[in-house]
């Protein structure tokens, strides 16, 4: 199949490309590199191109003329959502349209969408499946839910087969720490941000906890952590078994089972033999206190779950960022 | 797993008597009428909001059941609280996020309590759990509207010591959540000097 990747050079985005060519379709990668690094594609075909140009992307899918696509390009910070909403939507709803509007006029057939858990907002009751309301609570959420309706519109009126894949909290790296996230001192993924204070790079050379009052076992909040490779193999047996007519819709992408922060602390300090000071913060405003997959569909629809534990996801991630480190800059 | 979710009985406070936040002589009978219809189910478990009118009505149901009453202050009502200063309170589901006054609760951190209980029991549930929740009548609003969204829209009556029984089965194609029933309510017995008037048959 050939297969159009935007934002391939990004983190899941890398990890699926890879996996893409292993399993013998042909892939050309759009990324305007803003985040994305040209070295995650390999050898793979890169247009750095921006999604909002309209005439640049015709003209790469006239070049190519892609069966299919899988959309990652997009910006992907709540945090940072609230202080920047008009470049949210400008890249990721106008750059979104802008890609069904060319899908549509070259008669792209399947459309995978990397779309995240944040369209559900807060509170939910978990494990929560894909009819749970939808209530985004960010404007990143609010991008990915009108991304998805988008679609969903789109692919009424031509045909075209859909899945819009809610991730949960993707982590990890490649076992052979050939690939991975980058994450900066800016980073607010707990993972990067431990390994970080693990290491006792700065800005905050102490690990926060932001919030041990939850109701839940430890006080931490839950959270839902999968490994990058069992969501790049999400893609692949999305894209190759969207083909039903029952097979079109939101998915989500889960273990389905609720970690704690202090658990995954606790792991890291197991793994790196190194135990970082930490320090609990109050609760940051808008942060859910638990959430957690139904990742059951996924199952019967692709016949997709997840195979790799906490263990596996820490391991890697702590592998790469020590082999790596430019990874953490 | 089932849940069952029970109101309190009648207390009186209802009747303007703060100082005695007992259930009522009705409201032990109707405890009773619903701990009976609740042992023919069965239940394998009980948990109660720690308030005195939740607690005296779980006892009840407890002791029929032949279980220990566990308490969550999780289950407990919606915190009121008011300014003070005469200032009229907005309804908490018409303005979910307005700060509420000093020791008050808004609805959404009310509902967050309520997700958060109702997520544990999921994560930890089996296919043969029959749970009761005693709770307040707050409670079954935030349950139904995690379930179904819907905001505000729909508020449910729930009657003391009414009974709403949902299924959790998770997997099912038709739904995760199965509402059986909402809103049962078993006739107390009546008291001795209340018992119903016999009216004698026509032509007897």
């Amino acid at each position: 199949m050939k297969v159009l990747v935007t934002g391939g050079a990004g983190y899941v985005g890398s990890f699926t490309v890879r996996r893409l060519l292993n399993a013998g379709h042909e892939v050309v990668v759009v990324d305007n590199l803003t985040t994305g690094r040209r070295e995650a594609v390999g050898a793979c075909r890169l247009h750095v191109v921006d999604i909002r140009d309209l005439s640049a992307m015709g003209a790469v899918f006239e070049g190519f003329r892609p069966d299919a696509v899988i959309h990652f390009a997009a910006l992907k910070s709540s945090e940072e959502s609230l202080r920047d909403i008009s470049t949210y939507f400008d890249v990721n709803v106008t750059g979104t349209q802008n890609l069904l509007a060319v899908c549509a006029r070259t008669g792209v057939r399947r459309f995978v969408f990397s779309s995240s858990c944040a369209v559900y907002g807060t509170p939910q009751i978990c494990p929560v499946d894909e009819s749970a309301p939808a209530r985004p609570e960010s404007p990143y959420g609010e991008t990915k839910y009108l991304c998805e309706r988008m679609i969903a519109s789109y692919a009424q009126a031509t045909g075209m087969r859909y899945a819009n894949l809610r991730y949960f909290n993707a982590a990890g790296a490649a076992d052979d720490a050939s690939l991975g996230e980058h994450a900066g001192p800016g980073a607010t993924q707990l993972l990067p941000v431990a390994v970080r204070a693990t290491l006792g790079l700065p800005p905050s050379l102490t690990l926060r906890i932001f919030g041990d009052d939850y109701p839940t076992p430890d006080g931490t909040a839950l959270r839902d952590y999968i490994h990058v490779e069992d969501l790049a193999r999400a893609h692949l047996q999305a894209l190759e078994r969207l083909d039903g007519e029952d097979r079109c819709g939101p998915v989500n992408l889960g273990r389905g089972h609720p970690v704690s922060v202090r658990e995954l602390i606790d792991v890291l300090s197991d793994v790196s033999g190194k135990n970082p000071e930490v320090v609990v913060a109050p609760r940051r405003p808008g942060d859910p206190g638990l959430s957690w997959a139904d990742p059951g569909l996924a199952l019967r629809r692709f016949g997709w779950s997840a195979e790799r534990d906490l263990h596996h996801i820490v391991r890697t991630a702590w592998d790469w960022h020590t082999r790596v480190p430019a990874s953490l800059e | 797993m089932h849940l069952f979710l029970l109101r309190h009985a009648e207390d009186r406070r209802r009747k303007h008597d703060p100082h005695h936040p007992f259930l009522t002589a009705l409201g032990r009978r109707q405890a009773e009428a619903a701990a009976h219809w609740l042992a023919e189910r069965r239940p394998t478990e009980i948990r109660t909001s720690t308030l005195p009118r939740a607690r005296q009505t779980a006892d009840v149901v407890a002791h029929h059941a032949g279980l220990v009453v566990r308490e969550d202050p999780r289950l407990n009502e919606i915190v009121w609280a008011s300014f003070g200063d005469g200032r009229q309170l907005p309804n908490p589901r018409e303005d979910r996020l307005c700060p509420p006054p000093p020791g008050g609760e808004s609805w959404h951190a009310f509902t967050t309590r309520v997700a958060t209980c109702m997520s544990e029991l999921c994560h930890r549930a089996t296919e043969h759990q029959r749970i009761v929740l005693v709770t307040h009548s707050g409670f079954f609003d935030a349950v139904n509207e995690l379930l179904s969204g819907g905001a505000g829209r729909v508020e449910l009556l729930v009657s003391h010591a009414g009974i709403t029984h949902w299924q959790y089965r998770p997997g099912d194609p038709g739904g995760a959540w199965l509402l059986h029933q909402h809103n049962v309510t078993v006739s107390p017995q009546p008291l001795d000097d209340e018992a119903p008037v016999t009216t004698a048959e026509p032509g007897a």
